[in-house]
């Protein structure tokens, strides 16, 4: 009787919580460490369904990397069209995982970030504001 | 022989005062000097690493050139080696040593980089368009005193020492700029102090005289009555 209710158990939190992703164990994302300007925008956004960028023109914005990779892998950042969106590394003490991310001109671009176990692409959006 | 002659009298009429024109710098004084000199508080930048542009407290006229000094420390080190690179040349252009240019309204990050480019901190910088020249009064001392009024009377010997400063839409703005600046009438003459940005306007004699300052497109007339 204990089983059969251990089992039922087990199927309602599988079905309540979800089952493990098999990727879980490989995610990076990055988050903003600063705010933008007044009257001017500056959003990441790390959703299920986008990954997604949205900065002024002229805004810069430090972002920071999260990882679920074991240890503390070397992130790096590169924007796929730098005359839309601008990246530079941050001198932080003991924090190489910093960068800068600032709009250049208005436009669509991606940003990616990796760290040789995990990969994440970003869809940006350069507003002209 | 003859052209010595022709200059001493050109030299004679203009201190006599028949007119007088000049140009040079304007904005506010000493505005070369902004930076975190000795006292660096380090929540100037948005990283609160150093106090780089310690003084940005306006947008810059649109159209001027600031000078920011770089004079900061972070942490265990002195200042290093900086440059200055802005986000959006096209509302700020970085010309080096510190000084950039307004070139177009809006915003633009700078980003003040160490040697091997690494940002070290940044701040946002807005740019304005300037509708306003105004006058202001500084003590002898540097210490602003006040607008100076359109209408003004002096008597014989006063000076006033004056800047000439960019508003837009009520607030003062940063940055300098070519000043140009004509006397009509003999008897005030403008002399440009030893202090980039400040003249002083002298009553010599009695009458009325008006001085005009143009920059940027703008202009401001004052008129002087000086009293006996």
């Amino acid at each position: 009787m204990n089983a059969v209710r251990a089992i039922l158990i087990s199927a309602f939190a599988t079905a309540a919580i979800g089952c493990p992703k098999a990727d879980q164990a490989k995610r990076i994302e990055i988050y903003a460490l600063t705010a933008p300007p007044p009257a001017r925008a500056a959003q990441i956004t790390n959703g299920d369904a986008a990954h997604r960028v949205v900065i002024g023109k002229g805004v810069a914005l430090a972002v920071t990397s999260w990882t679920t990779c074991p240890g503390s892998p070397d992130t790096a950042l590169s924007s796929a069209d730098p005359t839309t969106l601008g990246t530079r590394t941050v001198y932080r003490r003991g924090m190489p995982d910093q960068f800068l991310i600032f709009g250049v001109r208005a436009g669509f671009t991606t940003l990616t970030a990796k760290n040789g176990c995990a990969e994440q692409r970003y869809d940006v959006e350069v507003r002209a504001d | 022989m003859m052209r010595r002659w022709l200059s001493c009298a050109l030299l004679i009429a203009s201190a006599a005062g028949c007119g007088d024109s000049g140009e040079g710098l304007g904005g506010r004084p000493n505005s070369g000097l902004i930076g975190g000199s000795g006292t660096a508080r380090p929540e100037c930048g948005a990283l609160a690493q150093g106090c780089m542009g310690q003084g940005l407290d306006a947008p810059i006229a649109l159209g001027s050139t600031l000078e920011i000094a770089l004079d900061y420390q972070i942490g265990g080190s002195s200042g290093p080696p900086t440059e200055i690179e802005s986000a959006n040349p096209l509302v700020l252009k970085s010309e080096g040593k510190g000084r950039v240019t307004a070139t177009g309204e809006g915003i633009s990050a700078l980003m003040f980089a160490a040697p091997d480019g690494a940002v070290i901190d940044f701040l946002h910088v807005w740019v304005a368009a300037p509708d306003e020249l105004r006058v202001v009064r500084y003590g002898d001392e540097g210490n602003l005193l006040g607008r100076v009024q359109d209408e003004v009377k002096l008597l014989v010997g006063d000076e006033l020492l004056v800047a000439v400063e960019t508003y837009g839409k009520g607030q003062a703005l940063l940055g300098n700029f070519l000043l140009e600046y004509e006397v009509t009438g003999a008897d005030v003459a403008v002399v440009p102090d030893a202090v980039d940005g400040l003249y002083r306007v002298v009553a010599r004699t009695a009458g009325a005289s008006t001085i005009t300052f143009k920059a940027l497109g703008l202009n401001r007339a004052i008129a002087i009555e000086v009293l006996p």
